[in-house]
């Protein structure tokens, strides 16, 4: 056994987990090697000394302030196996508790979930809302004006439509219908129409990542993506009630990571890397009606290049302006087709 | 205990916070190096496992549970600070008021040389050394391989040795 060896077992040996097999012949090599045998009494003092850490007493005012902190648990529906009449007097209890508790406005109500808000984005007719977006390099702003993108979005029949003056590819215009996403970039004079997977509207104002398709709801989550499976993890939406211009909101905020990973491009040889892609969304949505008033991201986009976004100016089911969601490409130009249509 | 804490029943909390409150605390306050820190992550923690009550499958000890979610939690602020865009003047303010050369010239007790770990280091370290969790329990609240927790163990010893030099050779 070589010192190099023996070396990277030390710790092992110290916290018991090395078989008896291998802690014999640790061991042995110790008792003939001096150096070996210094370095073990090292690491033996060290993990004596960290089980010696002094101890830390918890603050006497810390429970009461986690107790306050916990979240209510709502009761539970009485069981059916009760007599008709105290299991109508138990139903009638809960239903007064419920309308207590969920009144808008009552202390005593438990705060919505994302969930909820996703519910409730999922129902609204139209939405619009305005982007504008900073580059930064370290503390430095990279772009002096940002950018700037007007979005419109329709349930039914599902739509999605983007315009901007000064976006980095020029002037472009983006619709998506159920049939795929045209594209036009004037400067490059391209139109283009990719057939990607259509997004509830809560996931088009909290999307962080580009190309996700569905947004993470566990730690651990393999997700599908416009052409590819990805892997991203996100810690669980925070919340906390705050006032944002006079008015009560909630505010939500997660991380999500998508670490870097290599694809296949359109040849075989070809591969692509993606680099890891770090956000941080902050959403402020209306306490009483679920609706979504603002959204920030904050994220690593290229290596060293932060970008953050704000969405704003939130309009709920008024009709966009005409022929927003209406245009196709005109006849004659050439059209750049990637991914694959929908099955239907 | 976890269930009738998940359920909020009256003395659930109670219970669970008198059995291992004071270690999550004690743990809490290892990761994050100071008092304020630490009773934020603890109510963190908390708070988390009140909504996680429920998918808690009794394979591991509460106590191991509650120190996988401060783990992530931690984890979770660590990564919001790193995004966090802080203005150029109050950097300068900050970078100004630590006293490096005060540092430097302090005598390192463990505990500074532990904050001066990376976090993916600080973390097997203090739960293997400190909290005495096995190799196998660090692999499931960390969620890697065992491999992994041995060598994070070894190269956080490694380096605290390194830092902690002077101290070993005049104890």
């Amino acid at each position: 056994m070589t010192c190099e060896t023996v070396q990277t077992q030390l710790c092992a040996l110290s916290d018991g987990e090395l078989s008896s097999f291998s802690a014999r012949r640790v061991r042995r090599h110790l008792d003939a090697c001096p150096s070996c045998a210094a370095a073990s009494a090292a690491v033996q003092t060290l993990t004596t000394r960290a089980r010696a850490l002094p101890e830390r007493p918890t603050p006497p005012t810390l429970e009461a302030r986690i107790a306050a902190a916990l979240p209510p648990v709502l009761p539970r529906k009485p069981t059916p196996k009760l007599r008709w009449q105290p299991a109508l007097a138990a139903a009638l209890t809960a239903a007064a508790l419920a309308a207590v508790l969920l009144l808008p406005g009552s202390p005593a109500r438990p705060l919505p979930v994302f969930a909820d808000v996703e519910k409730t984005m999922a129902n609204v007719k139209y939405v619009s809302w305005t982007m504008t977006t900073h580059f930064y390099r370290g503390h430095e702003r990279v772009n002096e004006h940002p950018l700037k993108a007007a979005f419109w979005v329709r349930r039914n029949p599902p739509a999605f439509a983007m315009r901007s003056e000064n976006w980095p590819m020029g002037a472009s215009w983006y619709l998506y219908d159920k049939r795929g996403s045209f594209t036009h970039t004037p400067r490059l004079e391209r139109y283009g129409i990719s057939y990607n997977e259509p997004r509830p509207i809560a996931q088009r104002v909290t999307q962080t990542i580009r190309g996700l398709t569905e947004m993470p709801t566990d730690a651990n989550s393999s997700l599908k993506a416009d052409r590819w499976a990805m892997h991203a993890t996100a810690t669980p939406w925070r919340r906390r009630q705050e006032t944002l211009g006079g008015k009560s909101v909630l505010r939500f905020d997660r991380e999500v990571v998508m670490p870097g990973h290599e694809v296949r491009g359109s040849s075989a040889q070809r591969r692509i890397f993606i680099p890891e892609q770090r956000t941080a969304s902050t959403i402020w949505v209306d306490a009483q009606r679920l609706r979504v008033v603002k959204s920030e991201t904050v994220g690593t986009r290229q290596s060293r290049i932060i970008s953050r976004s704000i969405l704003f100016d939130f309009r709920y089911d008024e009709p966009p302006p005409a022929g927003v969601f209406d245009w196709s490409p005109p006849k004659g130009v050439k059209v750049t087709v990637s991914g694959t249509p929908q099955k239907k | 205990m976890v269930r009738r804490f998940g359920a909020g029943e009256p003395d659930g909390f109670a219970a669970i916070y008198r059995r291992c409150g004071p270690r999550v605390y004690r743990f809490c306050f290892r990761l994050c190096g100071d008092a304020q820190a630490a009773e934020d992550l603890t109510q963190d923690v908390f708070v988390a496992a009140r909504h996680s009550a429920a998918r808690f499958a009794g394979r591991s000890s509460a106590a191991t549970w509650l120190l996988r979610i401060a783990v992530f939690q931690w984890s979770a602020r660590r990564r919001d600070n790193r995004l966090t865009l802080v203005p150029l003047a109050e950097d300068c303010q900050a970078i100004a008021r630590a006293d490096m050369a005060q540092a430097v010239v302090t005598r390192l007790s463990l505990e500074d040389a532990l904050n001066a770990l990376p976090d993916n280091l600080r973390a097997a370290f203090l739960l293997v050394k400190s909290e005495q969790l096995t190799y196998k329990e660090t692999a499931g609240v960390l969620q890697i391989p065992m491999g992994t927790v041995q060598w994070r163990v070894a190269e956080a010893v490694r380096r605290l040795r390194v830092l902690l030099a002077d101290d070993e050779e005049n104890p």
